[in-house]
């Protein structure tokens, strides 16, 4: 499974989990339109910790928080495993 | 040995469709001290028995990692000191602990009075043309003001726009945290612009400046703007949400409002005391620890079990998520008499000294609790003698105050009151020759926080 099918995923279940209505999960959908709140957000990130063995926002540097899905998406793509 | 007996719990996992508090509640009720549950997809152990919290927070701290609730909280405000962990935590929490020495927040005590002296005089106004003042939201703006002079000094007026969105907003959202995130930037030209003039300054953020770690290092600007950040959020929300719930509790007990009256009449002069003399005031600290006992902001705290462990008769899996929740503790029938009656004296020296250490949970316990405590206890006692010397609060909404249970715990609805001047040695000229005590100035000087219209719904509306 990608990384991007893994976080397709997550993001599915945690809204179905939720009952929240998922936005079409296209690369320039801007995460405030999601439909998702912020605890959704803070569930998905720590089931992709489970999944991945990281959360990349969990690190001493500064982390600019991802606007749209593909940021989103790439944050977890580009951390150094 | 280590055990391998787990908890009883419910069979099915909580869903979100219900009140977590509430959901918690209920299973405390049916399963007791410990119990084992199934909570956002993780295995949680629900622990209310002030030896086993000591145990997790204190004994045997270095085994267990903020949990799930954090998350929620770093995605606002970054790899601050509530957030980090290991070696970063560890070091900024020695660089930053100096700034919140007791010295250090005395001189702070000048600062808050004259704040809250602002807030007297538009109530003490709402008071002689008996309009009613939304308490929630003056407390906020209050509240505010004090946390960012604090730590911005004379820089006030330049970030006040930018952070009043915290008093305007109380939804801690998406849309909160993408506004708010930002600010950092502020923070940062900020320190550049003092450092460049050669000028930390004396208040929270030179502090933090001049703070060097035990090789020397300053703290890095990034890193820095998160404390801050840390420091407005964490300074304002809980802070204002005990005071609010205080002058709900008051509003519905005659009886300690009038013991709390009685006691700044007798030592509450004209002059406010020395910092050192506010323990005399033991009656008013009562009260809010009773607030604060009922309502505690930070109502739940969740840890994650890094190895295996035990507690009490129960065998913890690594990874297990452990809920503490002050909440439930704080009204523990095994603990507290009545646990849901206000009742202040229940603090009297003679009844604490029989109780747990950690039947009060509301600044969490152990090497990572609050570490604005002293701030936050001095901060509510200076407000709460100043405007409860002068006026009580009228609340006429019959119906019991709502709860809602997010990252702190807040009023659902603003409560709107209407203060009276009380009954008392003082006259009433006398109100007007105090500092920000005339209407206009009182309105203007608080304009700048106080004047921005709460999103919240109110009681009726």
């Amino acid at each position: 499974m990608s990384v991007r099918s893994t976080i397709t995923a997550q993001f599915e279940q945690v809204a179905t989990e939720q009952k929240r209505k998922l936005a079409r999960l296209s690369d320039d959908l801007k995460l405030l339109d999601s439909g998702l709140d912020s605890l959704s957000f803070a569930l998905i990130v720590m089931r992709l910790e489970e999944s991945f063995g990281f959360d990349p926002f969990d690190v001493a540097d500064d982390v600019q928080f991802p606007v749209t899905f593909s940021d989103f998406v790439r944050m977890y793509e580009s951390h150094p495993k | 040995m280590i055990a391998k007996q787990q908890p009883p719990g419910p069979a099915d996992a909580y869903s979100t469709e219900q009140d977590l508090r509430i959901w918690l509640g209920d299973q405390f009720r049916r399963y007791g001290d410990v119990f084992k549950a199934s909570i956002y997809g993780a295995n949680v152990y629900v622990v209310s028995a002030p030896d086993l919290v000591e145990h997790v927070l204190l004994r045997n701290w270095q085994n267990y990692v903020k949990g799930q609730a954090i998350k929620r909280i770093a995605l606002l405000l970054g790899k601050g000191i509530m957030v980090s962990e290991g070696d970063l935590w560890i070091r900024q929490r020695r660089m930053i602990q100096p700034a919140f020495q007791r010295k250090a927040i005395g001189g702070l005590a000048d600062l808050i009075a004259r704040v809250n002296r602002e807030l007297l005089g538009k109530w003490a106004h709402a008071a002689r043309s008996n309009t009613q003042v939304n308490v929630t939201h003056d407390i906020s703006g209050t509240v505010l003001q004090v946390v960012l002079r604090s730590i911005f000094g004379d820089d006030y007026e330049v970030v006040a726009p930018h952070f009043n969105i915290l008093s305007a907003e109380p939804e801690r959202s998406l849309q909160f945290a993408d506004a708010f995130r930002p600010l950092a930037d502020i923070v940062i030209r900020l320190a550049r612009k003092r450092s460049e003039q050669n000028r930390p300054g004396t208040d929270f953020l030179g502090m933090l400046m001049q703070a060097r770690d035990r090789e020397g290092q300053p703290m890095p600007e990034r890193q820095l703007a998160r404390e801050i950040m840390t420091l407005v959020v964490a300074g304002h929300e809980t802070t204002a949400s005990v005071l609010n719930w205080t002058w709900y509790l008051l509003s519905q007990d005659p009886v300690a409002e009038q013991k709390l009256g009685q006691e700044l009449d007798e030592l509450l002069g004209d002059e406010f005391p020395q910092i050192d003399e506010l323990p005399r005031f033991a009656y008013t600290r009562q009260v809010i620890e009773e607030a604060m006992r009922l309502y505690p902001p930070g109502w739940l705290m969740t840890r994650k079990a890094l190895k295996d462990d035990q507690i009490g008769d129960y065998f913890v899996p690594a990874g297990t998520e452990i809920y503490i929740a002050p909440y439930l503790i704080q009204r523990h029938p095994g603990l507290w008499e009545e646990p849901n009656r206000f009742n202040p004296d229940r603090f009297s020296p003679e009844l604490s000294e029989q109780r747990h250490a950690l039947a009060m949970l509301p600044f969490s316990a152990g090497p990572r609790n609050c570490i604005g405590e002293y701030f936050a206890r001095i901060e509510m006692q200076i407000h709460l003698m100043i405007i409860a010397q002068r006026l009580r609060m009228i609340y006429e909404e019959k119906a019991p105050a709502e709860l809602v249970a997010g990252v702190n715990l807040l009023s659902r609805h603003d409560f709107l009151m209407t203060p009276q001047l009380r009954a008392q040695p003082y006259k009433l000229s006398d109100l007007n020759s105090l500092d920000g005590l005339r209407p206009d100035a009182a309105h203007g000087a608080l304009g700048s926080v106080g004047g921005i219209r709460s999103h919240r719904k109110i009681p009726g509306s």
